[in-house]
């Protein structure tokens, strides 16, 4: 197996991170059975009128983004050759969940003046998983990506196994 | 022979010139190409990435702007059991107990809906238990108007009745469900005198003894809603039914 670059190994464990916290947003989203309600600490933006759409959670659409992540992560570790179309797949995706999150943090700080931490660690998240995509597509697209780390030259001398 | 010579090497490194002329071309070309590529890698998933958020953005203010018509609950399993003011039940029922409740947690509202009717039913018909609602409103602005407001129509002998149609209307946090206007609709499906529910609430005439409750709750130690207390005991928050009937049964006697 030839050497994967560092960056992808980051993304596939923030992805993975990340699903986590949607997963437990998109439990708690689904629990009526909520029964205290403590200072700084009461599913206050969850039960906002912003937290769903179309009575989806957007825990659920948060979730279901970083399982797509994962995904490509996954692919491209499995198909590496495939990296420039599934980076910039990556990218986009994380790029459009930093955005969005962007105006939910918004959102939470100046209309619902309060705070959700696992919405803020998401947000977080994804922006790291923007930057990791956004400097391992540029990576990619520069061209040095296989020289810094080593990944085509390991595919290639795959490739030229046979030929002895 | 020597024009012979001369020739080859000159047509050789025309036809030199012109491979590397044609090989510079290729590589501009395919530098131009691969310039493209990379341009199409970036463009395309920034231009989706920007409209997809943008589309989501788009719903979420357009599906919190759709603020629900005011409804009017069932409030016959209150009206139904003895009532005064903030208190529910037999005035003289050995155990009682205090909630305090912000009307815009959704806590609160959850325990109203799912739990309180069982303890309306098993303790509160029965003669078991008095039960008082205490206002520990720390949420927002809102939690302190619909406090404000259902004082007011406890000033018109309908508390319980506007404090059911309170959680009944709870659409979200400090996101305009108890808007002035909103608790005045609420009034008006509670069936208050409006006119004086609006002067009321306009001029602050339960400001202060709201403040007062809530500030009496802090020094008590409520830091969480609903919290509860069983006869004068230290408040506490439940997480099932069972522990807060245990405790009334404990303090049965």
């Amino acid at each position: 197996m030839s050497v994967r670059p560092r960056w992808l190994l980051l993304s596939i464990v923030l992805s993975l991170v990340g699903s986590a916290v949607a997963g437990y947003l998109t439990a708690v989203a689904f629990d009526d059975a909520l029964l205290v309600c403590g200072i700084g600490d009461c599913s206050t933006v969850q039960n906002s009128p912003y937290a769903k759409i179309g009575g989806i959670p957007i825990a659920l659409l948060g979730l279901g983004m970083y399982l797509v992540l994962l995904a490509l992560g996954i692919a491209r570790w499995r198909w590496w050759q495939q990296r420039e179309f599934l980076t910039s797949a990556a990218a986009g995706i994380a790029l459009a969940g930093t955005l969005y999150s962007a105006y939910l943090t918004y959102l939470e700080l100046f209309v619902i003046h309060a705070i959700c931490q696992w919405c803020v660690t998401s947000a977080i998240l994804v922006t790291a998983l923007l930057l990791v995509e956004g400097w391992g597509l540029s990576r990619i697209l520069r061209g040095d990506a296989h020289r810094a780390t080593g990944a085509s030259p390991g595919a290639r001398s795959r490739r030229q196994q046979p030929a002895p | 022979m020597s024009t012979s010579r001369e020739l080859p090497p000159k047509a050789g490194m025309r036809t030199e010139k012109e491979r590397l002329s044609r090989r510079a071309q290729r590589k501009l070309e395919a530098e131009r190409r691969a310039r493209q590529r990379r341009l199409l890698f970036i463009i395309v998933p920034v231009v989706l990435a920007v409209i997809a958020a943008g589309i989501g953005i788009w719903l979420s203010q357009r599906s919190a702007e759709q603020v629900a018509a005011v409804q009017m609950p069932d409030v016959s399993k209150y009206t139904s059991v003895p009532h005064d003011g903030r208190i529910l039940g037999d005035p003289n029922a050995p155990v009682h107990v205090i909630e305090w409740g912000d009307y815009q947690c959704p806590a609160c509202r959850s325990f109203e809906q799912r739990f309180f009717p069982t303890i309306l039913e098993q303790y509160i018909a029965t003669g078991k238990v008095r039960w008082e609602f205490r206002d520990f409103a720390f949420i927002g602005p809102e939690s302190t108007r619909a406090a404000e407001a259902a004082y007011c129509a406890l000033d018109q002998g309908k508390f319980w009745e506007f404090h059911a149609a309170l959680y009944a209307n709870q659409t979200g946090e400090n996101v305009g469900s108890f808007s002035d206007r909103r608790l005045e609709e609420i009034a008006r499906v509670v069936g208050l005198d409006v006119d004086a529910f609006r002067s009321c609430l306009r001029d602050g005439t339960h400001k202060d003894d709201v403040q007062q409750m809530v500030r009496e709750a802090q020094s008590l130690g409520v830091r969480a809603t609903p919290s509860f207390s069983v006869n004068g005991s230290a408040p506490f928050t439940i997480s099932s039914l069972a522990d807060l009937t245990s405790r009334i049964e404990e303090a049965l006697p």
